[in-house]
């Protein structure tokens, strides 16, 4: 958590007051207390996750670039 | 001169009397103008008004049903879209000081289909800035200031599309468009006492929309009835190579003339955990509960299984709009943003790891085989469409989007709209009572995924036995 505090204020202190410094703290907090949660959900190794390749159409009709 | 109460009914009824030529689109599209104008404004219900666009859209749409070339149930109804689609040479703000000039020079997927449908385009919906992509803590956060809700204009209308709800439970249009990533035309509808569908995931293309999440991003359609956003749905559903997350051809396509003649759902699940308890709108679900079993449904309690559905749906979001929002973030344009979390939270949110993501993504496929067994005993699920009645502006009520910092033990990962935003499940929220305050109360019908069809049945179904929809805010 502090390590990401500090790299938010490394990257982007310079635009930030101090009140919103405190509020990007709280919100650091707050997202890793979720993480924390999704991090106690077991999973294993073939567990994939909701994203994967769709594979490209090779009919050009369906092309749109 | 258009009567209010035309303004007041449905799609179904509306069309029924253009393409019989006893009522003029022109006619009908100036009264809805002249109303927006009204009205729209003491409600920031919206972003633009197209005047002109809808006058030539209008007189196309009469010299060409006058001439027997009639296209369907929606030429010549008056509709707005949400400010975040594009149309072109209009503005298209996304409800945000950074993007108040913003002009497209292309027409979203959902547009050129509203266009060849012969629909005629009043005005661009307010909404709150960036749809919430970047977080925000009350309703005023939008370019055009808070969304007033028309049953009682010292409440919100809630969010995201706070503009889209407001414009049809005022009567400024037949119907809007909505956009949904996680609650936004759910709440809305519900707050608004309208009728909203969040379709499938990848059922309407979002070609040309803004994004916020790629993976959970919806449009939909708000209206008078459940019937109304069938007919709306089945105009602006297919398949579109241009969207990457576009159903394939076939599936994406929504047919439907009618909700009538389909057989009731017999087996509703009434979802017991989704909500905190709430004595008052229990009792509201209760009633509708025996409204439905008294027309023959078996219905049955059910709860949502364990997990962490609304982590896993808020961490999506804030994950894939630190991307969709880099361009902000990066070049600190996100200070612009009204709302104080906007302004910080992308910056907060480049902290997350693609192992995170990842994660997430990986329980979210357990989560979604989860919620799918349910329509193995159900064939669509009810529940409220919000926890609570429209809430006061002055309270700075709570958005849809968590805010930072609630409390641990006030996390629900319960909640309906979570849950189906996250695993991309169609619902269908329709009034269903009102408070002693006289707001309205919102009903959502649930169904597997890609069975849209359950969804606008069930509400139809619904609404065939009651008359909450036809109730109207008066407005002076």
């Amino acid at each position: 958590m502090e390590a990401k505090y500090a790299n938010v204020i490394r990257k982007y202190g310079d635009r930030l007051s101090p009140a919103q410094r405190t509020r990007a703290r709280e919100t650091l907090v707050s997202h890793q207390r979720m993480l924390m949660r999704i991090r106690d959900f077991a999973l294993e190794n073939g567990d994939a996750p909701a994203t994967g390749l769709r594979l490209y159409p090779s009919d050009a009709a369906e092309r749109h670039d | 001169m258009v009567d209010e109460q035309v303004l007041y009914l449905s799609i179904r009824e509306l069309a029924l009397r253009i393409r019989e030529r006893k009522l003029s689109p022109v006619e009908l599209a100036k009264a809805y103008l002249e109303r927006s104008e009204r009205i729209g404004s003491k409600l920031n219900a919206y972003a633009t008004l197209t005047r002109d666009l809808a006058f030539n859209q209008a007189r196309a749409a009469e010299r060409e049903i006058a001439s027997g070339h009639y296209r369907g149930p929606l030429h010549g109804i008056p509709y707005a879209p949400k400010d975040l689609v594009a149309v072109e040479g209009y503005p298209t703000t996304w409800g945000a000081p950074p993007f108040a000039e913003q002009r497209f020079d292309y027409n979203a997927t959902i547009i050129e289909k509203l266009n060849a449908a012969g629909a005629v385009m009043i005005g661009k919906a307010a909404m709150i800035e960036l749809a919430g992509g970047l977080g925000y803590t009350n309703g005023a956060a939008s370019l055009t200031g808070p969304a007033r809700n028309p049953w009682q204009p010292d409440c919100w209308t809630c969010g995201s599309s706070s503009g889209s709800g407001a414009v049809v439970a005022a009567g400024l249009a037949a119907f809007s468009i909505g956009s949904d990533t996680r609650g936004s035309i759910i709440c809305p509808t519900a707050w608004c006492g309208v009728s909203g569908m969040r379709p499938s995931f990848g059922r309407v293309s979002r070609h040309g929309a803004m994004a916020i999440a790629w993976s959970m991003d919806k449009l939909g359609p708000m209206a008078r009835t459940a019937d109304d956003c069938g007919l709306i749905l089945s105009v602006i559903a297919g398949h579109d190579p241009k969207d990457h997350d576009s159903l394939p051809p076939g599936l994406a396509d929504f047919p439907y003339t009618s909700a009538s003649g389909q057989a009731p759902p017999l087996r509703i699940g009434k979802l017991t955990n989704a909500w905190p308890p709430n004595p008052a709108l229990e009792s509201v679900i209760d009633d509708v509960v025996r409204v439905l079993e008294k027309d023959g449904a078996k219905v049955a309690d059910t709860r949502v299984p364990d997990g962490p559905f609304e982590d896993a749906a808020e961490l999506t979001i804030l994950m894939e709009a630190a991307a969709s929002f880099r361009n902000m973030i990066h070049s600190g344009s996100c200070a612009r943003l009204r709302d104080p979390l906007g302004q910080i939270n992308g910056y907060v949110s480049e902290e997350f790891s693609s192992s995170d993501y990842l994660d997430v993504q990986r329980i979210r496929n357990i989560l979604q085989r989860r919620v799918d067994k349910l329509f193995d005993d159900f064939d669509v699920l009810v529940a409220a469409g919000s926890d609570s009645t429209a809430q006061p502006l002055v309270e700075r009520p709570r958005p849809r989007r968590r805010p930072a910092l609630v409390p641990e033990e006030q996390v629900n990962q319960k909640e309906p709209d979570g849950i189906s935003s996250l695993c991309g499940l169609p619902a269908l929220c329709v009034p269903c009572g009102f408070s002693k305050e006289n707001l309205p109360y919102g009903l959502q019908f649930l169904a597997r995924a890609t069975n849209d069809h359950a969804v606008v049945a069930a509400a139809a179904r619904y609404q065939s036995l009651t008359d909450w929809h036809q109730k109207h805010p008066r407005i002076s």
